[in-house]
């Protein structure tokens, strides 16, 4: 705590991302949280420290991954989105029953994704976010663009599953999603507009 | 030793982080949640009902926001800002309504129990 204001920060964003600083910290606070929470030396609560790690990390990097100027919500949202799915719902079996106990993991995941698709005035597809975000693979594209186009449900807490519609999509986009990144995955491809059920997979199993 | 922890109300209108701040604030040994609230006038609702000894409070909540509440409250209750905006934004203004304590969403829970109990006791 800095004694002579009692204003304490959270961190240091870049000047490029302290016009989003609101929308970054209400993203990360429950992870924040939940981690502490979790802090029992279990797997799930260091997984979760990561998360948040990355996501600020990668958050604070932004601004010299984009040539479009400075980032808007949405970007910084996603690219926070993409961090922490980045990790592949890193949770165990036993871990996620522990943490959906103590925090209802799945649901504090949905409600991240929920409070992102609020943040978006526009629609984004995977195309879009491949040229946005240019070293994220094809697969975190497509989680990006699920965020736009729900339903999004967690049908099973051990397999966390993306249905997904992008309008829009390229013959390529389809056919790089069908034959190298979403073996198992349920992809269709039909005039300009891409459907998938996205499996994540999650620790300890196999999908 | 229950009688002896700070009393606290978490005022936030997201039901998660929410959740999560009490289950976070009830594990320090100083400090117990008596109260949830989910906007500003049920938190001065709350307030009124469980007299306090300090209030961890959000600034973007429906019915009455954040600033509102220290209008009516900061004379008579130890107030934690705690809220996503940065300190330019909001933090002189919070302070100059009577705000004890103005933190960041996405410290550690540590500092804000701690901002908590230093508000409360402050106050006394």
């Amino acid at each position: 705590m800095t004694a002579a204001s009692g204003w304490v920060p959270a961190w240091d964003p870049s000047p490029l991302l302290r016009p989003v600083r609101h929308q970054v910290n209400n993203l990360l606070a429950p992870l924040v949280v939940a981690a502490e929470i979790l802090d029992d030396g279990s797997e799930t609560a260091a997984l979760l420290q990561r998360a948040v790690s990355r996501a600020r990390s990668v958050s604070a990097r932004l601004g010299d991954l984009l040539h479009m100027g400075p980032p808007s919500p949405v970007e910084v949202g996603l690219l926070d989105l993409i961090t922490v799915l980045g990790l592949k719902a890193p949770f165990g079996a036993g871990a996620l029953g522990r943490a959906t106990v103590l925090c209802d993991a799945p649901r504090l995941l949905v409600n991240v994704l929920e409070e992102l698709r609020a943040l978006a005035p526009v629609s984004l597809t995977a195309d879009v976010a491949s040229r946005t975000f240019p070293s994220a693979s094809p697969q975190d594209c497509l989680v990006v663009a699920a965020v736009f186009d729900p339903p999004f449900e967690v049908p099973d807490p051990a397999l966390v599953a993306v249905p997904l519609t992008v309008p829009g999509a390229d013959v390529r986009t389809a056919l790089v999603c069908r034959e190298t990144h979403l073996q198992g995955g349920a992809v269709r491809y039909d005039e300009g507009v891409l459907e998938v059920c996205l499996p994540l997979v999650v620790q300890g199993t196999s999908r | 030793m229950s009688g002896d922890r700070l009393r606290v109300v978490v005022a936030d209108d997201a039901e998660v982080l929410r959740s999560l701040l009490r289950r976070a604030i009830d594990r320090d040994d100083r400090l117990v949640v008596v109260a949830e609230a989910s906007n500003g006038r049920e938190a001065v609702t709350l307030a009124e009902t469980h007299r306090p000894d300090v209030i961890l409070l959000d600034l973007s909540m429906p019915v009455l926001d954040g600033m509102e509440v220290l209008r009516v409250l900061a004379s008579s209750y130890a107030i934690v800002v705690l809220t996503g905006y940065g300190e330019k934004d909001l933090g002189t203004q919070c302070r100059e309504l009577g705000a004890k304590g103005f933190v960041e969403k996405g410290v550690p829970m540590s500092v804000v129990c701690d901002a908590l109990v230093d508000a409360a006791r402050t106050a006394r």
